[in-house]
């Protein structure tokens, strides 16, 4: 199934939600400062792609550089007006969303997080390839140093020392401010 | 309002329920004909300056039957010759005389901007016209150069009759240059085109005995059949002309041409790329806002099924009204278009001479729902129809931005967008016939005096539906402490602000002091919210 197809069912267009959403609210709470918007411009954003999902033409681009394309619109309107957009959700029969102290505590810590991801995930590409492949293996897939130093074809001392030159470049690095 | 812990996931519960209506929806069969002769009486009043929709709103309003499948271009002809240009006799000429516009109107070729290729074959001198203009020739170049020289005056005698006076001209045609083997031509006039009879042979056969044929089809023919006594075969007609390889198909042998179009009873719709005219930008406010698009596919095959005819679909506008509940309308400008079916000149000539004008289509989430057009004669008169019992959309008369009803004994007042007007009439009530409104109304101003965000948006909302009138401000008030929602009214709309009081259910309406009024310089009713209306 395309990428267009599975937007135009509600199990597709759900997992888009889902795969696109931290980082979307990411990308307006640095924009704007403010959880409460964000929710708006985020809501706003996915409601109107779903209303307008049969316009989405892959031979533009794929699916997430429309939605950020949506999602700029979004923002640039409610910068002009000096509020949210509500007519895609009421067109959807959408009632509005009020955030609690919790969620809105919830948004910026996943602002947070989809930061610290977006930093580290800049940093990893900074590494050398044997200590990034090797940090990857150890950190994202769990597997044993045995495990590694066999599929690497190296020692297993060598990888742990890959490893932890790998782990002290990332804590640097995000100390350094690549957040 | 809903208060949520965890936006994300509550969000995605709503998109969900969203995604499943919306996405798996099933389409209703989409209306074919669309305009009742009804609109003819509602066109009429209009045009006298209101209008009252007889029908009334709130039952299905009876549709007209189809009419009748007008008689497509074709029938039975003996094959005259196109003849040796060395033939023709010369004939005087004035140049630079642009053909009449009802030819370039006919043939889709001639509308196509003049290229490199579109001059006249050498040695071409003795062209049977009478007026020739070569900023008007066109060349066809497919398998067979055809050269189309459109004028005021053809001349056809001049290449087949010795004795005939080469002045006499039979009035707007065409004549073809045709470069087979020598150049050879062909005239007919603008109603022998019309009437799909201009055919002629080549006289040049090939080795395998196939004889060739030229012949000029009018816009909205997508496909000509060719009979002779020994054999039958079809084309399709691009840019206005066919060269056909037949057996037994010289000059003098019997022919049957049949026509057909796309969509049987109407013609195909003809995409036009050039200027829109003034006079249908100027009539339709839409047309000079917004940016122009392209109508989705389903609205483009909705309009080439109600027989839009000829169609300015780069330069269409999407309108969606303040009251947006999911109907809005596409607007595109169109030529040889009249209220009726099949509109296109090929098929309802005479009564189609309404040149330029603009349909509207009413879409609810891209499945057009009805469509209406009118000339452009007809727009500063406005009209508006029903679709069903619930949507009512068209055209005001210039200058009208209101229009009125009265749903189950309330009144209702609609604002008219970009020229254009599209109500969706709540589930189960019952409209009264609409009344357009041009005086102006009280302009409502709503600030918000809490910081609860997005709080005077929804008091606007509560304010629209109730008086039936948008605020056309919402801002922040001075400061955002104010615990209680307060009404004020400028002399004259009280009643207005007294409706507004009744919907917030605030105890009484104020006058609008100097310092709300630096706030909402043209305002006549001023909502400041309060903490009061918070949900």
């Amino acid at each position: 199934m395309t990428e267009q197809e599975q937007l135009r069912t509600p199990e597709g267009f759900t997992a888009f939600y889902r795969r696109h959403a931290p980082p979307l609210t990411a990308f307006f709470l640095r924009r704007t400062g403010d959880a409460e918007v964000t929710a708006d411009l985020v809501a706003e954003t996915f409601a109107a792609a779903l209303t307008s999902v049969k316009g989405f033409d892959p031979d533009r681009g794929p699916a997430v550089a429309w939605l950020y394309g949506i999602a700029r619109n979004q923002l640039g309107s409610a910068q002009r007006r000096g509020r949210v957009e509500d007519r895609a959700r009421r067109r959807l029969g959408m009632e509005p969303l009020q955030l609690t102290d919790a969620a809105i505590e919830r948004v910026e810590a996943l602002a947070a997080a989809e930061g610290t991801a977006r930093a580290l995930n800049e940093l990893m590409g900074d590494l050398p390839p044997e200590q990034r492949a090797a940090v990857e293996a150890r950190v994202v897939h769990e597997l044993d140093y045995a495990e590694i130093a066999t599929a690497s074809d190296a020692s297993e001392t060598v990888i742990r020392q890959r490893v932890s030159r790998g782990l002290s470049r990332l804590r640097s690095g995000l100390k350094g401010g690549a957040l | 309002v809903k208060r949520t812990d965890d936006f994300l996931a509550d969000l995605e519960t709503q998109l969900g329920a969203a995604a499943a209506g919306r996405l798996r929806r099933r389409r209703r069969p989409r209306v074919a004909a669309v305009l009742r002769p009804a609109l003819v009486a509602v066109v009429a009043a209009a045009a006298v300056g209101a209008f009252v929709l007889a029908d009334g709103i709130g039952t299905d309003p009876e549709r007209a039957a189809d009419p009748p499948p007008p008689a497509l271009p074709g029938g039975a002809l003996l094959l005259p010759p196109a003849v040796p240009l060395d033939d023709c006799a010369e004939v005087v000429r004035s140049d630079d005389q642009s053909p009449p516009q009802e030819l370039i109107d006919e043939l889709e070729i001639l509308r196509r901007p003049q290229g490199a290729q579109d001059t006249m074959p050498a040695m071409t001198l003795t062209v049977p016209v009478t007026e020739l203009s070569l900023s008007h020739v066109r060349r066809w170049k497919r398998e067979v150069p055809v050269t189309l020289v459109p004028s005021a005056g053809v001349v056809p005698r001049a290449c087949t009759e010795p004795d005939a006076r080469p002045s006499a001209s039979e009035g707007p045609g065409v004549c073809v240059i045709v470069e087979l083997d020598r150049p050879r031509t062909a005239c007919w006039t603008l109603a022998q085109i019309r009437a799909g009879k201009a055919v002629a042979a080549l006289d040049a056969p090939q080795a395998d005995d196939t004889d060739f044929v030229v012949a000029l089809m009018p816009d909205g023919v997508r496909e000509v059949t060719f009979q002779t006594p020994q054999e039958r075969d079809s084309y399709t007609v691009e840019e206005t002309v066919v060269v056909a390889g037949l057996k037994g198909a010289r000059s003098g042998d019997r022919i049957t041409v049949t026509t057909s179009t796309e969509t049987g009873a109407c013609s195909d719709l003809i995409v036009e790329r050039g200027t829109v005219p003034e006079d249908v930008m100027r009539a339709v406010p839409a047309f000079t806002r917004g940016t122009p698009q392209e109508p989705p596919a389903d609205v483009v095959e909705f309009l080439r099924r109600s027989g839009a005819g000829h169609a300015w679909l780069n330069d269409a506008r999407w309108i969606l009204p303040p009251r947006d509940e999911g109907v809005g309308a596409w607007v595109v400008p169109v030529r040889d278009t009249r209220s009726g079916d099949c509109r296109h000149p090929l098929l309802q000539r005479p009564e189609n001479v309404g040149g330029a004008g603009a349909c509207l289509v009413a879409v609810r989430e891209d499945e057009a729902l009805g469509a209406m057009c009118l000339g452009a004669d007809d727009l500063p008169g406005g009209a508006i129809m029903p679709i069903g019992s619930r949507i009512v959309f068209g055209f005001p008369p210039k200058g009208v931005m209101h229009a009125r009803t009265t749903i189950d004994g309330v009144p209702a007042t609609y604002q008219v967008t970009d020229g254009v007007l599209i109500v969706e009439i709540p589930e189960g009530g019952k409209a009264e016939p609409f009344e357009w409104h041009s005086a102006s109304e009280p302009r409502i101003a709503v600030l918000n005096g809490t910081s609860i965000s997005g709080l005077g948006a929804s008091v606007a909302n509560r304010i629209g539906a109730a008086t039936g009138v948008e605020p056309a401000r919402i801002g922040d008030y001075l400061e955002q402490t104010r615990s209680e929602t307060l009404v004020l009214a400028a002399s004259g709309h009280r009643s207005t602000a007294e409706a507004i009081r009744r919907e917030l259910r605030v105890n009484t309406v104020g006058a609008i002091d100097g310092g709300v009024r630096s706030l909402a310089p043209d305002a006549d009713v001023v909502v400041i919210v309060g903490a009061d209306l918070a949900p």
